[in-house]
Protein backbone atom coordinates (compact mmCIF):
# COMPACT_ATOMS: atom_id res chain seq x y z
CA UNK A 1 0.00 0.00 0.00
CA UNK A 2 1.25 3.52 -0.79
CA UNK A 3 2.44 5.62 2.14
CA UNK A 4 -0.23 7.96 3.48
CA UNK A 5 -0.72 10.46 6.30
CA UNK A 6 -4.13 10.54 7.97
CA UNK A 7 -5.54 12.97 10.51
CA UNK A 8 -8.71 14.73 11.56
CA UNK A 9 -9.13 18.50 11.53
CA UNK A 10 -12.25 20.45 12.42
CA UNK A 11 -14.39 17.35 12.26
CA UNK A 12 -13.13 16.29 8.82
CA UNK A 13 -10.90 13.32 8.06
CA UNK A 14 -7.99 13.92 5.75
CA UNK A 15 -5.73 11.52 3.87
CA UNK A 16 -2.57 12.91 2.36
CA UNK A 17 -0.83 11.01 -0.39
CA UNK A 18 0.76 11.43 -3.80
CA UNK A 19 -0.09 9.63 -7.00
CA UNK A 20 1.79 9.78 -10.28
CA UNK A 21 -1.00 11.99 -11.59
CA UNK A 22 -0.78 14.50 -8.75
CA UNK A 23 3.02 14.56 -8.94
CA UNK A 24 2.75 15.27 -12.66
CA UNK A 25 0.28 18.07 -11.95
CA UNK A 26 2.60 19.57 -9.32
CA UNK A 27 5.63 19.42 -11.61
CA UNK A 28 3.63 20.87 -14.51
CA UNK A 29 3.15 23.94 -12.33
CA UNK A 30 6.88 24.22 -11.74
CA UNK A 31 7.43 22.12 -8.62
CA UNK A 32 10.87 20.47 -8.44
CA UNK A 33 11.53 18.32 -5.36
CA UNK A 34 15.30 18.71 -5.62
CA UNK A 35 14.94 22.45 -5.07
CA UNK A 36 14.08 21.84 -1.41
CA UNK A 37 17.59 22.81 -0.30
CA UNK A 38 17.90 25.97 -2.38
CA UNK A 39 14.28 27.18 -2.31
CA UNK A 40 12.66 25.64 0.77
CA UNK A 41 10.13 28.41 1.30
CA UNK A 42 8.76 27.73 -2.19
CA UNK A 43 9.06 23.96 -2.21
CA UNK A 44 7.63 23.00 1.16
CA UNK A 45 4.26 24.74 0.98
CA UNK A 46 3.76 23.31 -2.51
CA UNK A 47 4.83 19.86 -1.34
CA UNK A 48 2.31 20.02 1.49
CA UNK A 49 -0.52 21.38 -0.64
CA UNK A 50 0.21 18.81 -3.33
CA UNK A 51 -0.46 16.00 -0.88
CA UNK A 52 -4.12 17.06 -0.77
CA UNK A 53 -4.66 16.79 -4.52
CA UNK A 54 -5.32 13.06 -4.65
CA UNK A 55 -8.17 12.97 -2.11
CA UNK A 56 -9.12 16.60 -1.38
CA UNK A 57 -8.75 18.35 -4.68
CA UNK A 58 -11.20 21.20 -4.11
CA UNK A 59 -9.83 22.21 -0.72
CA UNK A 60 -8.99 25.90 -0.47
CA UNK A 61 -5.46 27.11 0.13
CA UNK A 62 -6.74 28.93 3.20
CA UNK A 63 -7.83 25.68 4.82
CA UNK A 64 -4.61 23.95 3.80
CA UNK A 65 -2.61 26.73 5.45
CA UNK A 66 -4.75 26.44 8.59
CA UNK A 67 -4.12 22.71 8.70
CA UNK A 68 -0.39 23.19 8.25
CA UNK A 69 -0.26 25.62 11.14
CA UNK A 70 -2.23 23.25 13.35
CA UNK A 71 -0.19 20.09 12.67
CA UNK A 72 2.44 19.14 15.23
CA UNK A 73 5.99 17.88 14.60
CA UNK A 74 6.40 19.67 11.29
CA UNK A 75 9.97 18.43 10.81
CA UNK A 76 8.82 14.82 10.85
CA UNK A 77 5.87 15.76 8.66
CA UNK A 78 8.12 17.27 6.00
CA UNK A 79 10.45 14.28 6.11
CA UNK A 80 7.51 11.91 5.67
CA UNK A 81 6.10 13.95 2.81
CA UNK A 82 9.49 13.72 1.10
CA UNK A 83 9.45 9.93 1.44
CA UNK A 84 5.91 9.74 0.16
CA UNK A 85 6.81 11.86 -2.83
CA UNK A 86 9.83 9.69 -3.64
CA UNK A 87 7.92 6.45 -3.21
CA UNK A 88 6.07 6.62 -6.54
CA UNK A 89 9.30 6.84 -8.52
CA UNK A 90 11.18 4.45 -6.27
CA UNK A 91 8.59 1.68 -6.62
CA UNK A 92 8.32 2.21 -10.37
CA UNK A 93 11.99 2.10 -11.23
CA UNK A 94 13.27 -0.53 -8.84
CA UNK A 95 10.71 -3.36 -8.88
CA UNK A 96 12.76 -5.89 -6.99
CA UNK A 97 12.20 -8.61 -4.47
CA UNK A 98 13.39 -6.66 -1.45
CA UNK A 99 10.53 -6.55 0.99
CA UNK A 100 10.42 -3.65 3.43
CA UNK A 101 8.00 -2.16 5.86
CA UNK A 102 7.46 1.46 6.67
CA UNK A 103 7.63 1.86 10.44
CA UNK A 104 5.60 5.04 10.73
CA UNK B 1 20.64 22.04 -11.74
CA UNK B 2 20.70 18.90 -9.62
CA UNK B 3 19.42 15.65 -11.02
CA UNK B 4 19.96 12.01 -10.25
CA UNK B 5 20.37 8.89 -12.31
CA UNK B 6 17.38 6.59 -12.32
CA UNK B 7 16.97 3.12 -13.79
CA UNK B 8 14.28 3.25 -16.45
CA UNK B 9 12.78 -0.05 -17.62
CA UNK B 10 13.67 -0.31 -21.32
CA UNK B 11 11.71 -3.41 -21.96
CA UNK B 12 9.43 -5.29 -19.65
CA UNK B 13 10.08 -8.52 -21.56
CA UNK B 14 13.86 -8.29 -21.44
CA UNK B 15 13.98 -6.89 -17.94
CA UNK B 16 16.69 -4.50 -19.05
CA UNK B 17 17.07 -0.97 -17.83
CA UNK B 18 19.16 2.03 -18.63
CA UNK B 19 20.22 4.79 -16.33
CA UNK B 20 19.05 8.25 -17.31
CA UNK B 21 19.44 11.58 -15.55
CA UNK B 22 16.14 12.89 -14.27
CA UNK B 23 15.10 16.11 -12.70
CA UNK B 24 11.35 15.67 -12.80
CA UNK B 25 9.68 12.46 -11.65
CA UNK B 26 6.93 12.99 -14.21
CA UNK B 27 9.48 12.58 -17.03
CA UNK B 28 10.12 9.02 -15.89
CA UNK B 29 6.44 8.33 -15.31
CA UNK B 30 5.74 9.34 -18.91
CA UNK B 31 8.66 7.27 -20.26
CA UNK B 32 7.49 4.13 -18.45
CA UNK B 33 3.77 4.57 -19.15
CA UNK B 34 3.68 2.76 -22.53
CA UNK B 35 5.55 -0.27 -21.16
CA UNK B 36 2.95 -0.75 -18.45
CA UNK B 37 0.04 -0.18 -20.82
CA UNK B 38 1.55 -2.91 -22.99
CA UNK B 39 1.32 -5.43 -20.17
CA UNK B 40 -2.31 -4.66 -19.44
CA UNK B 41 -2.23 -1.95 -16.81
CA UNK B 42 -4.95 0.64 -17.33
CA UNK B 43 -4.15 4.33 -17.48
CA UNK B 44 -6.15 4.92 -14.31
CA UNK B 45 -4.32 2.20 -12.42
CA UNK B 46 -0.99 3.63 -13.51
CA UNK B 47 -1.62 7.30 -12.82
CA UNK B 48 -3.95 7.01 -9.81
CA UNK B 49 -3.17 3.59 -8.33
CA UNK B 50 -1.03 2.40 -5.49
CA UNK B 51 2.72 2.88 -5.83
CA UNK B 52 3.35 -0.88 -5.71
CA UNK B 53 0.89 -1.74 -8.48
CA UNK B 54 3.42 -1.50 -11.37
CA UNK B 55 5.67 -4.00 -9.57
CA UNK B 56 2.82 -6.51 -9.28
CA UNK B 57 2.03 -6.06 -12.96
CA UNK B 58 5.70 -6.66 -13.82
CA UNK B 59 5.80 -9.82 -11.72
CA UNK B 60 2.53 -11.04 -13.25
CA UNK B 61 3.96 -10.41 -16.71
CA UNK B 62 7.04 -12.47 -15.90
CA UNK B 63 4.84 -15.32 -14.68
CA UNK B 64 2.85 -15.11 -17.91
CA UNK B 65 6.03 -15.19 -20.01
CA UNK B 66 7.31 -18.17 -18.01
CA UNK B 67 4.05 -20.03 -18.68
CA UNK B 68 4.19 -19.19 -22.37
CA UNK B 69 7.80 -20.40 -22.51
CA UNK B 70 6.79 -23.69 -20.91
CA UNK B 71 3.91 -24.13 -23.36
CA UNK B 72 6.26 -23.42 -26.26
CA UNK B 73 8.64 -26.08 -24.95
CA UNK B 74 5.82 -28.60 -24.63
CA UNK B 75 4.56 -27.79 -28.12
CA UNK B 76 8.08 -28.20 -29.47
CA UNK B 77 8.36 -31.56 -27.73
CA UNK B 78 5.21 -32.81 -29.46
CA UNK B 79 6.53 -31.66 -32.81
CA UNK B 80 9.90 -33.28 -32.13
CA UNK B 81 8.28 -36.59 -31.29
CA UNK B 82 6.01 -36.37 -34.30
CA UNK B 83 8.98 -35.75 -36.59
CA UNK B 84 10.96 -38.59 -35.02
CA UNK B 85 8.03 -40.95 -35.42
CA UNK B 86 7.35 -39.91 -39.00
CA UNK B 87 10.99 -39.79 -40.10
CA UNK B 88 10.99 -43.29 -41.71
CA UNK B 89 8.41 -41.99 -44.18
CA UNK B 90 10.85 -39.43 -45.46
CA UNK B 91 13.67 -41.84 -46.05
CA UNK B 92 16.13 -39.89 -43.95
CA UNK B 93 19.55 -41.41 -43.53
CA UNK B 94 19.69 -43.43 -40.36
CA UNK B 95 21.38 -41.28 -37.77
CA UNK B 96 20.82 -40.46 -34.15
CA UNK B 97 18.55 -37.43 -33.70
CA UNK B 98 19.65 -34.53 -31.54
CA UNK B 99 18.16 -34.72 -28.09
CA UNK B 100 15.30 -32.40 -27.31
CA UNK B 101 15.96 -29.99 -24.38
CA UNK B 102 14.91 -31.63 -21.12
CA UNK B 103 13.29 -28.43 -19.92
CA UNK B 104 12.33 -24.97 -21.22
CA UNK B 105 15.15 -22.45 -21.70
CA UNK B 106 15.56 -20.04 -18.81
CA UNK B 107 14.46 -16.83 -20.50
CA UNK B 108 15.09 -14.85 -17.34
CA UNK B 109 18.63 -16.10 -16.76
CA UNK B 110 20.72 -13.48 -15.01
CA UNK B 111 24.43 -13.39 -14.34
CA UNK B 112 24.04 -12.07 -10.79
CA UNK B 113 23.50 -14.54 -8.00
CA UNK B 114 20.38 -14.15 -5.86
CA UNK B 115 22.51 -12.65 -3.11
CA UNK B 116 24.10 -10.07 -5.39
CA UNK B 117 20.72 -9.14 -6.86
CA UNK B 118 19.22 -8.63 -3.41
CA UNK B 119 22.27 -6.68 -2.27
CA UNK B 120 22.05 -4.33 -5.29
CA UNK B 121 18.32 -3.76 -4.89
CA UNK B 122 18.63 -3.09 -1.18
CA UNK B 123 21.54 -0.71 -1.79
CA UNK B 124 19.51 1.17 -4.40
CA UNK B 125 16.55 1.56 -2.03
CA UNK B 126 18.75 2.68 0.87
CA UNK B 127 20.50 5.19 -1.38
CA UNK B 128 17.23 6.74 -2.56
CA UNK B 129 15.89 6.93 0.99
CA UNK B 130 19.11 8.44 2.33
CA UNK B 131 19.18 11.15 -0.35
CA UNK B 132 15.67 12.28 0.39
CA UNK B 133 16.22 12.19 4.17
CA UNK B 134 19.50 14.08 3.85
CA UNK B 135 17.90 16.83 1.79
CA UNK B 136 15.17 17.41 4.32
CA UNK B 137 17.53 17.13 7.29
CA UNK B 138 19.79 19.78 5.78
CA UNK B 139 16.78 21.99 5.29
CA UNK B 140 15.68 21.49 8.92
CA UNK B 141 19.22 22.22 10.15
CA UNK B 142 19.33 25.43 8.14
CA UNK B 143 15.97 26.42 9.52
CA UNK B 144 17.13 25.78 13.10
CA UNK B 145 20.26 27.88 12.56
CA UNK B 146 18.28 30.76 11.15
CA UNK B 147 15.91 30.55 14.14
Amino acid sequence: MSKKIEFAFNGENYTLEYTKRTIRAMEAKGFVAFDVETKPMTVLPTLFAGAFLANHKGLSQEVIDEIYEALDDKEALIAHLGEMYAEQLEKLTAPGNVVWKANW
Amino acid sequence: MESELVDVPLSVEEGTTKRVPVRLHSEIFEKCFPAFLAIGMTAEEYWDGEAELPQWYMQAERLKQKRENELAWLNGLYVYHALCNASPLFGFKKSKPEKYPKEPFDIFAETDTEEEKERKEKAHYEDMKARISASFKRFNAQRSQNG
